[in-house]
């Protein structure tokens, strides 16, 4: 068993994995956890003439580990073993296809992300996710 | 003042600068993020802090520079010349490959000060060429384009990346409001008052054949560009239960 828990850092993505720990505990095998951050290209034409790709990489991976932080801490505590990745991108489309290259056979994920009025705009990652994720998807409120 | 808002031309004129500002200065605050990468934590939010006021302060004054030399002869056709690549540059999609990048995240408080200003001076010329475009030498247009952009420089949302990257007509929408801003201010130009006199109908015939161009134009670069990596991986690490031991695999 494969889980994919994205992650962003916010209130209910540490919901998200908090039930995962919980269910994992029930199972008979030990799932093998994969936490996922997707952070938005900053790389626009501006940021590319100013700063070197490393700088940007660097810049984007610190974002990511921040984002990743609660996450791991919750996971450190209840002593499982875990991957995690950042990538970047859009976030439904990156964890798309992040599922689907890893042939992950459970997604669970909050049911809000923290982006208040870019959400209201551009609608939730959740929602895009459910409706087009080959794999389970849980959403965890 | 009053009455100036009462016609519709004026929200018109508004609404061209908030476009023009989300357009073109959406990715302030990321630059200014990064030139402060390196400092100290407590020296952080001094840096941004400095970096925004003078990124402001640098606006404030380039706006009025422009304006006051937009007022020259000819000087509105280079503007106007300027405006329509600004526009052509919006559309083209961004090339995989970085520049130069020939600036550093500096590791002291006036390093990151400077930087911030520097960086901020090659980036606010498009805003700044394009608010003043689209004010027609309005000041409370002017003053209004500066206020609207400051949240945007302070606030790192990066709303309009996302809002582009959903509805990727914005962009088209964009460079379209870019090259119809420069057809206007190529009008104004006081050299050709006397044709304008006589030819009316190029008061809207010349902005709409710059919004064309600048779509054409666009659209005939960007296709022989291939299209974009839309996920790119930029970690993956492993960690064991035991031993709290990491491993990076890539």
């Amino acid at each position: 068993m494969k889980w994919l828990i994205p992650v962003d850092g916010s209130e209910h993505s540490l919901h998200a994995i908090e039930q995962a720990v919980t269910l994992a505990a029930t199972m008979k095998e030990l799932p093998q956890l994969s936490l996922l951050n997707v952070q938005w290209s900053v790389a626009t034409l501006n940021v590319k003439l100013l700063f070197d790709q490393q700088v940007v990489d660097e810049y984007q991976r610190e974002q990511g580990m921040q984002a990743l932080q609660g996450a791991r801490a919750v996971l450190d505590a209840a002593q499982l073993s875990y991957q995690y990745h950042i990538s970047i991108g859009r976030p439904a489309d990156a964890i798309l296809q992040y599922a689907d290259a890893q042939e992950v056979s459970l997604i669970i994920m909050g049911a809000q992300g923290k982006e208040g009025l870019t959400q209201w705009l551009l609608g939730s990652v959740a929602e895009r996710v459910l409706r087009l994720s080959a794999a389970p998807v849980m959403v965890v409120r | 003042m009053l009455e100036m808002l009462q016609t519709p031309q004026f929200w018109v004129d508004v609404f061209k600068i908030i476009m023009i500002d989300l357009l073109l200065s959406g990715d302030n605050a990321v630059v200014i993020a990064l030139a402060c990468r390196n400092l100290p934590e407590a020296q952080r939010r001094k840096g941004i802090m400095y970096g925004v006021g003078g990124a402001i302060g640098l606006r404030i004054v380039l706006t009025f520079f422009a304006v006051s030399l937009l007022s020259l002869p000819y000087l509105k056709v280079i503007g106007a010349l300027l405006l329509l690549w600004v526009g052509i540059k919006l559309i083209l999609p961004e090339d995989e490959g970085h520049g130069a990048g020939s600036i550093k995240a500096e590791a002291n408080l006036w390093g990151a000060v400077k930087t911030i200003i520097i960086a901020d001076f090659v980036m606010s010329l498009d805003n700044v060429l394009g608010v003043a475009a689209a004010a027609k030498g309005n000041v409370w247009l002017l003053v209004f384009g500066l206020l609207v952009s400051i949240p945007m420089i302070a606030w790192s949302s990066q709303l309009a990346l996302k809002l582009i990257d959903r509805y990727p007509f914005i962009i088209y929408a964009g460079g379209a409001l870019l090259g119809y801003v420069a057809g206007e201010m190529l009008v104004s130009e006081v050299l050709f008052r006397s044709l304008l006199e006589t030819h009316h109908y190029l008061h809207w015939v010349v902005p709409g054949v710059c919004a064309l161009l600048v779509l054409g134009t666009g659209w005939l670069i960007a296709r022989h560009r291939a299209g974009l990596v839309a996920v790119r991986d930029l970690m993956h690490v492993e960690v064991e239960a035991s031993s709290q031991h990491e491993r990076e695999k890539k």
